[in-house]
C-alpha cells in the first residue's frame, strides 16, 4: 500500500513537472486572436457525386485553423458581401461552366484578397495572378495523389484537372503535392499550386488522400505556422457503457504509453444516483491514466422551440456535477452543425473554448446561422478507417498540418480492445496529451483550465486513482411526508373497533331474524 | 302557462318532431352541424402536430411543405401539405388502416382539389360522414321503439358526450384517433343492433367485421381489440342457426384474431423502440424502489437505472434512442412478456403505475396540443372552448383514480349481469348479446390502459388511453340511456329485441 502511494504521488509531481514545462507546440490561449473571417462559396453540394460532403469537410477543416468560416451557395450571393471580407474560397463542384451571379462575378474580379478555389475552370482574378494552365480529362480517370511522404491511388475521377505551369512566368508558383493520372508517363502534376494570396486545388474529396493533402494547402495559404498535434479520441461512452472495460482500456493505452481524449456523454438528470457516481468515478480513473475528458454534445430528440436554456440548465449541472467530484472536463465534442447554430453556440458551447468537430451524422438545427463559431482549439476529427490506406506508410509523422483527432468508437468488449491497441500501436503515430494544452470550461460555480496541470477555481487537482465502490443503496422514491400519523392511527382503530361491533351486532341481528322468521313462517 | 299546458306542447311538439325525424336522425343532424361549424367553418379547429404526423404523412406520399413547419410542433393547426411528386421512397414505414383513408382522402384531393396541395379538411369530410353514421346507428339502437321524450334525451346526450370538439377535433389531423373513435362507436353500435335485430342481420355483421378490422389495424397499441372482438364474436356464432351464418360469423371472428397477431407483428421497429424504451424509463423505472435490482433481474445493465424517469421525447437526452447501445444491450434484455411478470410479482407498483394511469384517462384533449391555425393569431398551443362542455366537465369531474374505474365496471358489471344471466338460462343467445358487447368495450379501454403501461410506462398517457377514454364514455353513454328507458338489469330483456 505504502508503495502505491508513494508511486501515486511521484507520478503526481512528474505529471506536474512535464506540465509545466509545456511540452505541445500547441498554445490554445495562444491563438485567442480575432478570429479570420473567410467567405466559403460553394455552387453545388454535389450530392450523389464523389464529391459529397467537400463543403461540409472543408467548414471543419477551417475551424481548426480558427477561422470563422460564413457559408453561402453562390446563388444567394448579394452585390457588395465580397468587401467585408479578406479570405474568400471557392469550391466548384459542378461540372458545368455556366455564370450563376452576375453581382458575384463583378464583385470576384475586382477582389484583391487572399483567393482559393477549389475545383472548376480557373476564375478570372486567378487566371491573373496564377500562371497556369488546368487540363481536363473526359473520361473517367485512376489518379495518384502524394502530398508530404504520403501517396495514395484514387478510385476514377470524371473530368479530373491537371495544373501544368507555365515554365517562364510560373517562376514564382508554389506547387503542393502532386495528382497525376495512374500509368502515366508524363510529369507529375501538382495538387495545388500557390502564388502570393492566390491558390488553386483541382481536386478535394472526402475519404481519401485530398482530404489530408488540403490540409497542407489551407495551412500554407492561411500561413499558419508551427506543427499540429495528433490526438486520439473515444466516443460512444455511456454512462451505461461497460465501466470496467473503460477503466482497463485506460490502464491498457497508460502501459502502452498513449495519452488520449474520451468524449463522454452528459447525463442530464438524476445527478445523486449511484450510476452517475459509478460513471464519475470511472472518469477519474481515466484522468488518472493520461486520459483527458471532454463532454459530447447530448442527443437532440426533437427541435421544437420552446426549450431554450434548457441546454444551458442541464450542461451546467452535468459540469459542475464532474467538477464537484474532482472530474475536469477540457472541452466539448459536437457535430460540426452545433457550431453553426446560434441556440446551440449560446446555450451549449460557451462553457468551452476548446472542442472537437466530428462529422455531422444528423442535422437538427435550431437556430441555424451560416457563420461559424471559432474556438481557440477545434481539433480536425477523422476516423483511422478512412485515413487508414495511407497513414499506416509512415513511421514519423512530425509535419502534421493541424490538430487532429483520430476518432473511433469505445470497444465494447475485450477482444476489440485488443485488437484497438494492437491497431494504435502498429500504426507507429505519436499521440499528444489533451491536456498539456491550455483549455478552458467556466460555468458560474468553476473555472476549470489545463496546461498547468488540471485544475479547478485555481486548485491543481492530484490525479488520485484510489478507486471508490459505489454503494447501491439509495432511496430512489422519496417517502411522503405524512402529518398527523399518530392521530390517525388512532382513528383507523376506532374505526376497525366500531367495524367490528357493527359486524358483531349484524351477525347476532341476523341470527335473531332467521329464528324469528323460522317461528313464524316455517312452523 | 300551467303544468299540464306545458306536458301537452311538449308532447305535441315531440309528436311533431317525431313524424319528420327520429331521435337517431336527430342527434346525426345535430353532430354533423356542430362538427361542420367546428371544422369546415372559419376559425378551423384542427389538432396541431406533436411530431407523429412525419411517419404518416411521409409513407402516405406527403410532405411539410411550409418552410416554418418546425417552429408550429405542438402550437398550430396546419390544413394543408405538399403531395410528393416523385417517386415515395418511405412507402413502407408505416402500416395501418388510417394508410387506407389518407389515400383515399388523397385521391378524392387530387380529383377536386389540387395535385400539388393536400387539404386535411378532405379527409375530415369523409370522417365526418362515417362520424355521422356511427353516431345514427348508436343512438338508433338505443332509441328504436322508445317514447320519443326519452328518445330525444338520449339523442342529445349522444350529441352532447360525442360530438364535443376534444374529439371532432381530431378529424382535422393525421392522428389515428380519428378512426378509432369512428370504427369504436360502429362496432358498438352494430353489435347493440343485432342485439336488438333492428337491420338485416348480415348486414350489421359486415359493419361489425369491417368496423372491427379498421380499430384494430388502426393503432399498434389496438392489437389486442382484435383478440377481444373474436371473443365476443363466439357468442354470435349461437344467435342463428343456419349454417351460412355460422362460417361468415367464424370467418369474420377469424379475420378478427388474426389481424390483432398481424397489428401486433407489423409493428415499425422506430415504434417499438421509442415504447420500450418509456416501458423501462416510464415504467418499471419509474416506480421502482430498486431500480438497479429491478434491471439486474432482468439481464440488463445496472448503469441504466440513470435512464429513469428520462423522457425520449425531451429536446436533449443522454442516448439516441435508436442508437446501437440500447439496441445492443438494453432492448434486447426485455419485452412485453418480461415487463408484465415484473408487473405481476410486484402488485404494489403495478397499482400504483394504473392509478397514475387513471390520472389521464378521463383527458379527451391531449394537453398541450394547439387547435387553431396561426394565422388566427390565437396564442402558441391554445385550445378550442367551442362545444366542448362535456370534455371540460369529464376532466374536472371523474375522480381519477383507479379505484373509481373498478366501481365502475363493478356496477355496469351487476346492472347487466341479471338480464345475461337470465337470457343464459333460457338459451336466448340473442338478448344476451348486449352483455358481452358492453363487456367487451369495458375490455378494450382496459386493455387500452394497460397496452400503454406495458408498452410505454406513462409516457403521453392521455393520448394513449384514448381507447378507455371512448369506450368508459359509450358504455357510461349507453347505462344511461338504458336506465332513462328502463332496461338497465330487468331480468326479462325479451322486450328490447324483435322476435326471431
Amino acid at each position: 500500500m505504502k508503495f502505491k502511494a508513494a508511486a501515486a504521488i511521484l507520478l503526481s509531481l512528474l505529471y506536474w513537472l512535464t506540465s509545466s514545462l509545456n511540452l505541445t507546440g500547441v498554445d490554445a490561449s495562444n491563438e485567442q486572436l480575432t478570429p479570420q473571417k473567410v467567405l466559403l462559396l460553394y455552387d453545388s453540394m454535389a450530392n450523389d457525386t464523389s464529391k459529397a460532403g467537400n463543403v461540409e469537410l472543408l467548414q471543419r477543416q477551417l475551424a481548426s485553423f480558427g477561422m470563422e468560416v460564413t457559408l453561402l451557395a453562390e446563388d444567394f450571393y448579394s452585390k457588395g458581401l465580397l468587401d467585408q471580407f479578406n479570405w474568400l474560397i471557392l469550391i466548384k463542384n459542378s461540372a458545368e461552366i455556366r455564370t450563376i451571379n452576375e453581382s458575384f462575378e463583378r464583385d470576384l474580379a475586382a477582389f484583391e484578397g487572399h483567393l482559393l478555389q477549389i475545383g472548376g475552370v480557373l476564375s478570372p482574378p486567378l487566371k491573373k495572378k496564377l500562371p497556369v494552365d488546368v487540363e481536363f480529362t473526359k473520361s473517367k480517370q485512376n489518379v495518384v495523389i502524394a502530398m508530404s511522404g504520403l501517396q495514395e491511388e484514387v478510385a476514377p475521377v470524371q473530368n479530373a484537372a491537371y495544373i501544368h505551369v507555365n515554365r517562364e512566368a510560373g517562376q514564382s508558383v508554389e506547387s503542393y503535392g502532386t495528382l497525376s493520372p495512374i500509368n502515366s508517363d508524363s510529369k507529375n502534376m501538382p495538387f495545388a499550386v500557390k502564388n502570393n494570396n492566390a491558390a488553386y486545388a483541382p481536386l478535394y474529396e472526402k475519404g481519401n488522400l485530398s482530404e489530408l493533402a488540403m490540409l497542407y494547402v489551407l495551412k500554407e495559404w492561411l500561413g499558419t505556422t508551427g506543427d499540429g498535434q495528433l490526438y486520439l479520441l473515444f466516443k460512444e461512452i455511456y454512462p451505461f457503457s461497460d465501466l470496467d472495460l473503460l477503466a482497463k482500456a485506460a490502464d491498457e493505452l497508460y502501459e502502452a504509453g498513449i495519452p488520449f481524449i474520451a468524449s463522454v456523454r452528459p447525463v442530464l438528470d438524476n445527478f445523486d444516483y449511484p450510476a452517475m457516481f459509478r460513471y464519475m468515478e470511472a472518469l477519474k480513473h481515466i484522468q488518472s491514466r493520461n486520459g483527458s475528458i471532454v463532454i459530447n454534445t447530448p442527443v437532440i430528440s426533437s427541435t421544437t422551440r420552446d426549450t431554450t436554456e434548457i441546454l444551458g440548465y442541464k450542461l451546467t449541472s452535468f459540469i459542475n456535477a464532474l467538477g464537484d467530484y474532482g472530474v475536469v472536463p477540457l472541452g466539448m465534442g459536437a457535430e460540426l452543425y452545433w457550431s453553426y447554430d446560434k441556440e446551440y453556440v449560446n446555450n451549449g458551447m460557451a462553457f468551452f473554448d476548446s472542442v472537437i468537430l466530428f462529422p455531422n451524422q444528423l442535422i437538427m438545427h435550431r437556430s441555424q446561422s451560416n457563420v461559424s463559431q471559432t474556438f481557440a482549439s477545434a481539433l480536425y476529427s477523422v476516423s483511422p478507417e478512412e485515413w487508414n490506406t495511407f497513414l499506416s506508410q509512415r513511421k514519423v509523422w512530425a509535419d502534421i498540418p493541424t490538430d487532429i483527432a483520430l476518432t473511433v468508437d469505445f470497444p465494447e468488449n475485450e477482444q476489440e480492445l485488443e485488437d484497438m491497441v494492437s491497431f494504435i500501436n502498429d500504426q507507429w503515430l505519436v499521440f499528444s496529451d489533451y491536456k498539456l494544452a491550455r483549455h478552458e470550461v467556466i460555468t458560474e460555480r468553476f473555472t476549470m483550465v489545463s496546461g498547468n496541470g488540471l485544475m479547478i477555481n485555481g486548485k491543481g487537482q492530484i490525479l488520485n486513482d484510489t478507486e471508490r465502490i459505489v454503494d447501491s443503496d439509495f432511496q430512489y422514491v422519496e417517502e411522503d411526508e405524512v402529518s398527523f400519523s399518530k392521530l390517525f392511527s388512532i382513528q383507523n382503530r376506532i374505526f376497525i373497533f366500531i367495524i367490528c361491533l357493527a359486524l358483531l351486532l349484524f351477525g347476532i341481528l341476523f341470527v335473531l331474524g332467521y329464528r324469528l322468521y323460522k317461528r313464524k313462517y316455517l312452523k | 302557462m300551467n303544468q299540464t299546458g306545458a306536458g301537452l306542447m311538449l308532447r305535441r311538439f315531440l309528436a311533431f318532431m317525431a313524424r319528420y325525424v327520429s331521435p337517431a336522425g336527430f342527434a346525426a343532424g345535430t353532430a354533423l352541424l356542430i362538427t361542420f361549424i367546428a371544422l369546415f367553418t372559419p376559425p378551423y379547429i384542427g389538432m396541431a402536430d406533436n411530431g407523429d404526423f412525419f411517419r404518416v404523412l411521409y409513407s402516405n406520399g406527403l410532405y411539410f411543405h411550409l418552410p416554418d413547419y418546425d417552429s408550429q410542433y405542438l402550437g398550430y393547426f396546419i390544413k394543408e401539405f405538399g403531395i410528393l411528386q416523385y417517386y415515395n421512397e418511405n412507402v413502407a414505414i408505416y402500416y395501418s388502416s388510417q394508410s387506407l383513408l389518407i389515400q383515399l382522402a388523397l385521391a378524392l384531393n387530387k380529383l377536386f382539389v389540387s395535385t400539388v396541395i393536400f387539404d386535411v379538411r378532405v379527409q375530415s369530410a369523409i370522417l365526418t360522414l362515417l362520424f355521422i353514421v356511427a353516431i345514427y346507428l348508436l343512438v338508433e339502437s338505443l332509441t328504436w321503439k322508445m317514447k320519443p321524450l326519452y328518445g330525444y334525451i338520449i339523442a342529445v346526450l349522444a350529441v352532447f358526450m360525442f360530438a364535443d370538439t376534444a374529439y371532432t377535433a381530431f378529424f382535422n389531423s393525421f392522428f389515428s384517433e380519428s378512426i378509432v373513435l369512428i370504427m369504436v362507436i360502429l362496432t358498438f353500435a352494430s353489435g347493440l343492433l343485432l342485439y336488438r335485430r333492428r337491420y338485416n342481420d348480415y348486414a350489421m355483421v359486415a359493419v361489425l367485421a369491417i368496423s372491427g378490422l379498421l380499430l384494430t389495424t388502426s393503432k399498434q397499441q389496438n392489437a389486442p381489440v382484435g383478440i377481444i372482438l373474436a371473443a365476443t364474436c363466439l357468442f354470435l356464432l349461437l344467435i342463428r342457426k343456419e349454417k351460412k351464418f355460422k362460417v361468415i360469423m367464424f370467418s369474420t371472428l377469424s379475420l378478427l384474431f388474426f389481424s390483432g397477431i398481424a397489428t401486433y407483428a407489423l409493428i415499425p421497429k422506430e415504434f417499438v423502440n421509442i415504447n420500450q424504451y418509456h416501458a423501462m424509463t416510464r415504467g418499471i423505472l419509474l416506480g421502482s424502489d430498486d431500480p438497479e435490482r429491478a434491471l439486474e433481474k432482468m439481464g440488463v445493465n445496472k448503469q441504466y437505472a440513470i435512464l429513469k424517469n428520462s423522457i425520449y421525447y425531451e429536446p436533449f437526452t443522454t442516448v439516441d434512442v435508436n442508437s446501437h447501445i440500447l439496441e445492443k444491450y438494453f432492448y434486447s434484455q426485455y419485452g412485453f412478456g418480461e415487463i408484465l411478470g415484473y408487473y405481476v410479482s410486484h402488485p404494489k407498483q403495478a397499482i400504483s403505475m394504473l392509478d397514475l394511469a387513471a390520472k389521464n384517462a378521463f383527458t379527451i384533449r391531449p394537453p398541450a396540443m394547439g387547435n387553431y391555425e396561426k394565422e388566427e393569431g390565437k396564442s402558441f398551443g391554445q385550445q378550442t372552448m367551442f362545444f366542448s362542455g362535456y370534455s371540460l366537465l369529464k376532466k374536472a369531474l371523474a375522480p381519477k383514480t383507479f379505484g373509481f374505474i373498478v366501481i365502475w365496471i363493478a356496477v355496469v358489471t351487476g346492472v347487466y349481469m341479471p338480464s345475461f344471466v337470465t337470457a343464459i338460462q333460457r338459451r336466448d343467445f340473442r338478448n344476451a348479446l348486449r352483455f358481452p358487447f358492453i363487456f367487451s368495450m369495458i375490455l378494450m379501454g382496459l386493455s387500452g390502459i394497460f397496452v400503454s403501461i406495458i408498452g410505454a410506462g406513462d409516457a403521453d398517457l392521455s393520448k394513449h388511453e384514448f381507447l378507455f377514454t371512448v369506450t368508459f364514455d359509450l358504455v357510461t353513454f349507453v347505462v344511461i340511456s338504458d336506465a332513462i328507458r328502463r332496461r338497465l338489469w330487468q331480468r326479462d330483456s325479451r322486450l328490447d329485441s324483435e322476435p326471431e
